[in-house]
């Protein structure tokens, strides 16, 4: 009886030894995994600043009008209000609007579509009023 | 004794597990009583290491949320020279893909170092090249730069941030503390093998740097910039300024000064590149400082628009100086001596007011002192107190000589015309935030005084509507809108203090649209050659910044159909 009871408590000490090493080599395991995500998430977030630092240096106006429209040999012009017609964009409900358009003029989309209308549409640059 | 050994054989392998037993137990209870913390501390240093955590600094934006200067990651590549097996290759390889000096490779991997630089702040394409490369020996670091999407825009104002990511000039110097954030810490557990293990939590995180936001817009900026660079490169001038305010709160909407430099590369560029002429260079303003004698009649009424003048047909006498006009004049009305600009008829005028009153009114408007902008290195100009005024200078002061002012004081005195007299306080950081947007510190329009009266001021828009229109300035006319503003010229002093007559600084200070002021801009261009008339040379500048801003606006502030 003695010596079964002390068998099974050296089984049930055993049994809590492994699970506790068990369980340490899995967050040891776990550790090294989240490790490794964070430097690809780390390594993605810092592609996304160059890529959004690449963008940004496109968008530039200096940039625009350097590479699209002095090699055309156009001089950009800023259009007359009456000469404009804004029309509000579909939107999906819930859409988001993007930072700094939110009061519905965006200059850049603005100076890109000038940009491509001088290059690629110079006929089509106004439109004419219908008696 | 309970046991009874009888052979001497085990009796001597048990003392010995015995004595073992006991020194095991000795040394244990020493370890742990005695040497336990040295031990601790000693496991601690070779298990986990310290890592600052460096903190991201501030981005800067326009007024629009467009960044205007942001950290962007760059990869700076090292060498561990013993563990390189083929330096020659290395270096042939290297060089084929970065472009790097062979000899400058060979030179490195042959120092007896166990960590050589090799590139530093690489880019990402850079970066995945080499590292495709897959050379034994060759590592990367990551490092943070501070890069400036639009490249020599606004550089002055913005300045740049060195290696360490600190603000060496500009704003980036001004705001640091703000940007910079503060470092954390943290202790990474690290195997055998010497891998992090994220397991130690991290006890102190960085704090980000505050944002700017300033009220620069991206477009304003680039069209005063486009016509600035239009008239210095065809005047062949030494430098140009243009300041381009809201007259309503004092927002600097543009700040140009040119040379210009490239903020991504600054040690390319000569130091004088980098200064920040229009709050650091003061010069005699000229004509343009008639402004303030105009005002200053009309505001003490002394006279009107349409009392007469008599011009002394170009020449006139005060003390042992003779002034002169550029055409000679008889009378003028007092509406045409500002539009045509005579000197004789703006000093006659100096007089009949007294010194006190052309001193009064130019420090009203915040000429003498700085606009307390907020730009760095600004100054206040001089103006003498009438104390010390000589007898020349009643026909001085009142024609902008022997005073000097910067370009920011003139933009900020013609605007505070524009706007009903009241003088705002120019200024370009209207926010400082955090990384989610919370405003920390917000600056807003701040009325400094009233210069002159609303009536004054009212007046004054037209008489300057008609330098435009009849007068020194009529290049600045335009088929859209109605401008108003004053033509300056002037000499500058030699270094024998003799007025030179081949050096001017050229000029034109304004608002538009005249009847309705929403922008204040001042065209200042330095030695340019060979016309040198403010009317000619800076007029059509401010004719085209004018309009284009105008529009933009417009079409800003225009409804949806």
């Amino acid at each position: 009886m003695r010596t079964s009871r002390c068998i099974l408590y050296t089984a049930v000490v055993t049994v809590l030894s492994l699970f506790y090493v068990f369980q340490q080599t899995e967050i040891v395991k776990l550790g090294y995994k989240i490790t490794r995500a964070e430097n690809v998430l780390e390594s993605m977030r810092d592609r996304r600043t160059s890529l959004e630092f690449t963008l940004t240096s496109l968008e530039s106006p200096l940039n625009l009008d350097k590479n699209l429209l002095m090699n055309t040999n156009n001089q950009y012009e800023m259009a007359q209000s009456f000469k404009l017609v804004k029309v509000t964009p579909p939107r999906a409900e819930g859409m988001r609007v993007a930072v700094g358009t939110k009061g519905g003029f965006a200059p850049l989309s603005f100076l890109r579509r000038l940009a491509r209308q001088s290059i690629f549409a110079p006929s089509q640059a106004e439109a004419k009023t219908v008696k | 004794m309970f046991l009874k050994i009888k052979s001497p054989r085990i009796a001597l392998v048990f003392v010995i597990f015995l004595g073992l037993l006991v020194f095991f137990f000795i040394q244990l209870v020493s370890i742990h009583l005695f040497r336990s913390a040295f031990l601790l501390k000693l496991a601690a240093k070779q298990q986990t290491y310290y890592l600052e955590l460096e903190p991201k600094r501030g981005d800067i934006f326009d007024r629009n949320m467009r960044p205007m200067a942001v950290n962007v990651a760059t990869f700076s590549l090292y060498g561990v020279p013993p563990q390189v097996k083929d330096k020659q290759r290395a270096a042939r390889v290297l060089h084929e893909t970065l472009g790097l000096d062979e000899g400058f490779v060979m030179e490195r991997l042959n120092r007896p170092k166990q960590f050589v630089w090799i590139a530093r702040k690489l880019g990402w394409s850079d970066m995945e090249k080499v590292r495709a490369l897959d050379i034994d020996g060759f590592h990367f670091i990551k490092e943070s730069k501070r890069s400036y999407p639009h490249a020599r825009m606004a550089s002055q104002v913005i300045g740049f941030a060195g290696l360490d990511n600190q603000g060496l000039d500009g704003l980036e110097m001004k705001f640091d503390s703000y940007l910079k954030g503060t470092p954390g810490w943290t202790f990474v557990l690290r195997d055998a093998h010497q891998r992090d293990l994220t397991i130690a939590d991290t006890l102190q995180p960085p704090v980000d740097g505050y944002s700017l936001v300033l009220t620069i817009d991206e477009i304003v900026q680039y069209i005063a910039e486009r016509e600035v660079d239009k008239i210095f490169q065809k005047y062949r001038a030494k430098g140009a300024m243009v300041v381009v305010l809201d007259v309503k709160t004092g927002e600097i909407l543009a700040l140009v000064n040119r040379p210009a430099y490239d903020l991504n590369d600054p040690s390319s560029y000569p130091t004088e590149a980098r200064r920040d002429r229009v709050v650091t260079d003061y010069f005699e303003p000229g004509s343009v400082f008639k402004i303030v004698t105009a005002s200053a009649a009309l505001d003490e009424g002394k006279f009107t628009e349409e009392d007469k003048i008599f011009c002394e047909n170009g020449e006139y006498r005060v003390a042992n100086h003779t002034l002169h006009d550029v055409h000679p004049y008889g009378s003028l009305t007092f509406r045409e001596v500002i539009s045509q600009s005579s000197n004789i008829g703006t000093t006659k005028i100096a007089q009949k007011i007294g010194p006190a009153a052309v001193y009064k009114y130019a420090k009203n408007f915040g000429f003498g002192t700085g606009t307390q902008s907020g730009l760095p290195g600004e100054v206040g100009g001089v103006l003498k107190p009438v104390s010390v005024w000589s007898k020349t200078s009643i026909g001085a002061v009142p024609i902008g000589q022997e005073v000097c002012v910067t370009a920011l004081q003139l933009a900020a005195a013609v605007a505070a015309i524009a706007n009903d007299g009241r003088y705002m306080k120019p200024y370009v950081v209207q926010a400082i935030v955090d990384k989610h947007g919370e405003i920390i510190k917000e600056y807003g329009p701040e009325e400094v005084r009233q210069a002159i009266s609303p009536e004054t001021s009212k007046r004054m828009r037209q008489i300057l509507a008609t330098v435009v229109e009849t007068g020194t300035g009529k290049m600045a006319q335009s088929k859209l809108y109605r401008f108003a503003g004053k033509t300056g010229t002037a000499q500058k002093v030699e270094a024998n203090g003799t007025y030179s007559h081949s050096k001017f600084v050229a000029s034109f200070i304004g608002f538009a649209p005249a009847d309705d002021p929403e922008i204040a801009i001042a065209v200042i261009v330095d030695e340019p050659r060979p016309y040198y008339y403010g009317g000619v040379v800076s007029a059509p500048a401010f004719k085209m910044i004018a309009e284009d801003v105008l529009k933009y606006r417009q079409m800003n502030g225009a409804p949806v159909d």
